[in-house]
């Protein structure tokens, strides 16, 4: 056996699910917009990245002295604010006004890249080129040691939050009755509108809520590798779309299991064949489900 | 229902071929090809460093042949990085311009964008040889330099900025490109041109042989650095066992290429060889390496991407020692780096003019100072070397220099004292005896020289000890 199976995997495993949950927090964007929409929001990317901005702004306007977990804690409040108005704002200016004259779906796809590029270039000229600092709040360390791996507190912290955030979300589309007038305007968006139904009110805060997870996922990726720039969403954003078609696109729990199994895949891939390879395993290994199920893991079903 | 998967896959295709189109995409350069003036040999790898991820998904799905798009000069570009200007001091000398003619020098490197930290050193260093050479008052013409700056590096823009110098007839030699990627895809259109080149740090060693008669190299190459790092490696730090990580660009691979082969020469072993493109997220590459324990973790790319890296790498709770190249020695290495680099020790074929004890460096070290109000970054000295033989070569010819009188010049020349060493070139425009790899380490958040690479592993590789 090689050793990427045998003693290599336990510190894989760590780090595929680190990667993974980041994919997950940011694939819930495109599944809850797909799920209701059937539209691929590919202005996603930028929706993550300006979350990512957002909390390196607000934890550079304090004296490094100060920053810590708490600080931290904080970054995500200004991080999902920024990113949700940003995605409904996209929402608003590149889908509304197609919605309201009916344009095919190929419409939505040129004005989401267009959006997309608009937002990128737009951060570039006001950011400039160059990476900007992600200020460090915590200092990693290794808090459990289990045969020999080391689990750090930012892999923990990253993992424990994106399950919690997919379980927050689960709980609030089963139980508020936002949540049944979202899966009913996904079900049959005509059905619901005369059932009393708002529905552009219920597409806002779809594309809030996905606006939210990305800041989460922002300020962790930043709390993860300490950087950001204009581009910096772009390649996360297109691991998390993979993320959700592999796990089925529009559905929650497929995004999840989609993020994680991907970082799984990316990271034990890369140990067994190089890291070279890392993107050939994950896409062959996309294209392979999207053969046998083409709906990908957990079907298409829709929120 | 149907429909839509089928338009799911449709997008599912179009992400696989963005990303596809990112690791794979070639970028050959457009000339038209001379008598003389080869084509770079391997066109198949033919880009250099640049951003993974500044492809966006529609540029990246586009036909990726490489188009000049951008060209920027520096005087129009928004100022992103804290250095200086370039375009506040932007070349005109001094102020006498008078009636005399113009001629111009060209400058061709990353003056703003992420590898900046590179190239803004060597700008501001040619600017400081102009500006000397005209304080002295008997310059024949009036010398500016044209800087056009080629962001992040990128060999696919450069052809771009390199017909705008060739297309002004007044620029008569070219200062660079600084990269190597840049220099590929540059070279045979200088070569048409009859436009000499001299660069101040590409060092991939396959430049030279695609017998440019204009190209010429002012520093040692990698295979030079590579050689000499491996014999320092095993033979004077006395390590075994190390892990080379290179950025996949023209530069970083070669390096890669010469540091595994000369580690395994002199004995030691290399437990992981993998190459990755410029990312963020590092974790795979990094578990590789912690997997693997090795005494040294090498990279071979640039310090736009090398403080991630070894960041993670520390996080992670990893050990080595960390060493790299002249490509990952410049200011962000250590201004993003912080405590995770301290003690970390780099080669470079340059010389660090601040930690020289030669009487004209430190006197170039000092003026520098003076003019600038920061010591000299990596590749000064090598680039204020190369604007005195193009001015020296102006001077010969006064009035009537013509781009064929200074490359006759460049050609011929003999005995040239520079800073970094003395000047003359072997067939292939290399410096003679020029195989000098110095080693450098950080300490307390600076560069420290720790001497030159053959002495310290006990000259067993060197085979040439030249001027400083």
């Amino acid at each position: 056996m090689p050793s990427c199976l045998t003693s290599e995997l336990p510190f894989r495993i760590v780090g595929g699910l680190s990667s993974g949950g980041v994919y997950a927090l940011i694939a819930i964007g495109y599944t809850l917009v797909y799920g209701v929409l059937q539209l691929i929001n590919f202005a996603h990317s930028e929706v993550f990245m300006s979350g990512i901005l957002a909390g390196a702004l607000f934890l550079g306007a304090f004296p490094p002295h100060t920053l810590g977990p708490l600080l931290l804690v904080t970054a995500v409040i200004p991080a999902m604010l920024t990113s949700g108005i940003l995605a409904v704002s996209i929402e608003r200016v590149a889908y509304r006004p197609l919605r309201k004259r009916g344009a095919p779906r190929l419409a939505y796809l040129i004005s989401a890249i267009g959006m997309s590029l608009f937002l990128q270039y737009t951060t570039q000229v006001w950011r400039g080129v160059n990476p900007e600092e992600f200020p460090a709040t915590i200092k990693p360390t290794a808090w459990l040691h289990v045969g020999g791996v080391s689990v750090f507190n930012t892999d923990v912290i990253i993992i424990v939050t994106s399950l919690a955030m997919v379980f927050a979300l689960e709980t609030f589309i089963r139980r508020t009755k936002t949540g049944r007038a979202l899966r009913a305007v996904a079900q049959d968006a005509e059905a619901a509108a005369l059932m009393g139904v708002n529905i552009d009110r219920i597409i806002m805060v779809t594309f809030f809520i996905g606006g939210l997870l990305a800041g989460v996922a922002g300020v962790l990726f930043g709390m993860n590798f300490g950087r950001t720039q204009w581009n910096i969403g772009f390649i996360p954003g297109i691991k998390a779309f993979t993320a959700a078609v592999l796990g089925g696109i529009g559905s929650i729990r497929g995004a999840l299991v989609g993020g994680l199994v991907l970082g799984l895949m990316e990271n034990v891939s890369a140990g067994c064949f190089g890291t070279q390879w890392r993107d050939v395993v994950a896409f062959v290994l996309l294209v392979g489900v999207l053969m046998l199920r083409p709906t990908g893991i957990f079907g298409e079903k829709t929120v | 229902m149907r429909k839509k998967r089928l338009f799911v896959a449709a997008v599912a295709a179009v992400a696989l071929l963005a990303v596809a189109c990112q690791n794979q995409k070639a970028g050959p350069t457009t000339s038209t090809s001379a008598s003389g003036c080869n084509k770079p040999a391997a066109l198949g790898t033919a880009r250099d460093f640049r951003l993974a991820a500044s492809h966006t998904l529609a540029q990246a799905s586009a036909s990726p042949s490489a188009s000049p798009m951008v060209s920027v000069s520096p005087s129009a570009s928004p100022m992103a990085s804290e250095t200086a200007s370039p375009a506040a001091t932007s070349g005109t000398s001094g102020t006498t311009t008078g009636s005399k003619k113009v001629v111009k020098l060209g400058f061709l490197g990353d003056l703003t964008g992420g590898n900046a930290g590179l190239v803004v050193s060597a700008y501001k260093s040619a600017q400081l040889a102009v500006k000397q050479a005209d304080a002295a008052g008997d310059l024949p013409v009036d010398i500016q330099l044209d800087a056009k700056d080629n962001k992040d590096g990128s060999a696919d823009t450069a052809p771009a900025l390199a017909q705008q110098l060739i297309g002004d007839p007044s620029v008569v030699g070219v200062i660079g490109p600084a990269f190597s990627g840049e220099s590929k895809a540059t070279g045979a259109l200088f070569c048409q041109a009859g436009l000499t080149d001299i660069t101040q740090s590409a060092t991939n060693p396959d430049l030279t042989k695609n017998g440019w008669p204009t190209f010429f190299r002012a520093l040692a190459t990698d295979a030079v650095q590579g050689g000499q790092t491996g014999a320092y490696i095993v033979k004077s730090l006395n390590k075994k066992n190390v892990a080379v990580i290179n950025d996949k660009s023209d530069y970083g691979a070669g390096l890669a290429t010469a540091v595994v082969a000369s580690i395994k020469s002199n004995g030691g072993n290399v437990v992981l060889n993998q190459g990755i493109e410029p990312t963020t997220d590092y974790t795979t590459i990094v578990d590789s390496v912690i997997a693997k324990k090795p005494d040294i973790l090498y990279y071979a790319g640039y310090d736009k991407d090398a403080p991630l890296l070894f960041k993670q790498y520390r996080q992670k709770g990893g050990t080595a020692l960390l060493m790299g190249g002249d490509g990952d020695k410049g200011t962000n290495l250590l201004k993003e780096g912080g405590s995770a680099v301290d003690g970390a020790i780099l080669t470079c074929p340059c010389l660090d003019p601040n930690a020289s004890s030669d009487p004209a460096p430190q006197k170039f070290a000092q003026d520098y100072i003076a003019a600038y109000g920061e010591p000299a970054g990596i590749y000064s000295a090598e680039a204020w070397d190369v604007a005195n033989m193009f001015i020296a070569a102006i001077r010969s010819s006064g009035a009537n220099t013509t781009r064929k009188s200074v490359l006759d010049y460049i050609t011929n020349l003999k005995d040239f004292k520079g800073l970094s060493k003395t000047f003359n070139w072997t067939p292939t425009h290399e410096v003679v005896g020029g195989d000098i790899t110095f080693v450098y380490k950080i300490v307390g958040g600076k560069y420290t020289l720790l001497g030159k690479a053959a002495d310290l592993s006990g000259g067993s590789s060197a085979t040439a000890s030249a001027t400083p």
